[in-house]
């Protein structure tokens, strides 16, 4: 898993297992670090909980949430980086990762994909996506598509290809090439 | 440049669709790992391509989502498929083209994919 996306997808599954109903990402690519955050509306961790979730990975009887984080810590830890988590039970949880750029950094690989499949495969969800690089930034939210949409579903094919082509001319805008291209 | 307006449009569309299904209610549901293992094993893949090919098919009853790990990461990506009335159907080392085939004969043709189900002789 050494994709800065696919780090977004852990962390946004994550929030989803915790009973999120609004996760809200932001991607931020300066020109040496970029840094995610992932802040959720779910059930949130206790003191200890958090800190067994970002050291060993935290594990609950249904699931296994926060698993992936010790493996996000580690490879921003390599790249001079870190990971902090801030979580309040019955409030919700912040996860902040910080990668510098350098040798080390994980490029940022497909996040529109990912984008979508949250979007779709969490309909009951809702998600706000920003990502911001050089000064050029996009927003991504289901709950604005949702509201011209009704009763259609997000996931119903005329709305998943219009999302699929939306956020292909966004990223390109933002980055300058196909989103599969995109390094660090 | 798309649109927000367009969607409005798509909505329209997808009216006289929905009226459609409302009659055929028989709503396929598949379900794809998207815990840390599932993730690391390529499930990002595997959705894409069930959702793309559902919508190049305009097959509009099967509902694509996310599950959790169950305890077979070495078996990862995993998709669970079940049609209504049937036993589900796990389908282990999943990768984009199965996905594929997956739709054309399990979904379409209503014929289980034997080969990529869990236990299958290798």
């Amino acid at each position: 898993m050494n994709e800065l996306s696919l780090f977004v997808l852990e962390l946004a599954e994550n929030s989803a297992e915790a009973g999120a109903l609004l996760v809200k990402a932001e991607v931020r690519s300066a020109p040496e670090s970029v840094e995610i955050t992932v802040t959720d509306d779910g059930e949130g961790m206790t003191a200890e909980q958090s800190r067994d979730a970002v050291n060993t990975g935290y594990t609950t009887k249904s699931g296994r949430r926060g698993r992936g984080l010790p493996l996000i810590k580690a490879a921003a830890e390599k790249t001079g980086g870190g990971l902090s988590l801030s979580s309040r039970a019955g409030k919700g949880t912040k996860v902040r990762v910080r990668f510098i750029k350098n040798e080390y950094c994980p490029p940022m690989g497909d996040i529109n994909s990912v984008i979508r499949i949250l979007a779709i495969c969490h309909s009951n969800m809702d998600f706000r996506f920003e990502i911001e690089q050089s000064g050029k930034r996009m927003t991504f939210d289901t709950r604005v598509i949702k509201e011209r949409i009704a009763p259609a579903k997000i996931s119903s094919g005329g709305v998943s290809s219009w999302i699929r082509e939306y956020l292909n001319e966004q990223t390109e805008f933002i980055f300058g090439g196909a989103a599969n291209e995109i390094t660090c | 440049m798309k649109s927000l307006a367009e969607l409005q449009a798509i909505r329209e569309k997808t009216r006289l669709q929905l009226n459609l299904r409302h009659e055929s209610p028989d709503n396929v549901s598949v379900k794809v790992g998207l815990a840390t293992c599932g993730i690391a094993a390529g499930a990002r893949e595997v959705i894409c391509a069930f959702v793309d090919e559902l919508e190049k098919r305009g097959i509009e009853n099967v509902t694509v989502t996310a599950m959790g790990c169950i305890d077979k990461c070495d078996k990862e990506p995993i998709a669970v498929v079940e049609v209504p009335g049937e036993e589900k159907v796990t389908y282990v080392n999943m990768t984009p083209e199965k996905a594929v085939r997956v739709i054309e004969e399990h979904i379409v043709n209503k014929k289980v994919v034997a080969e990529y189900t869990d236990g299958a002789a290798v």
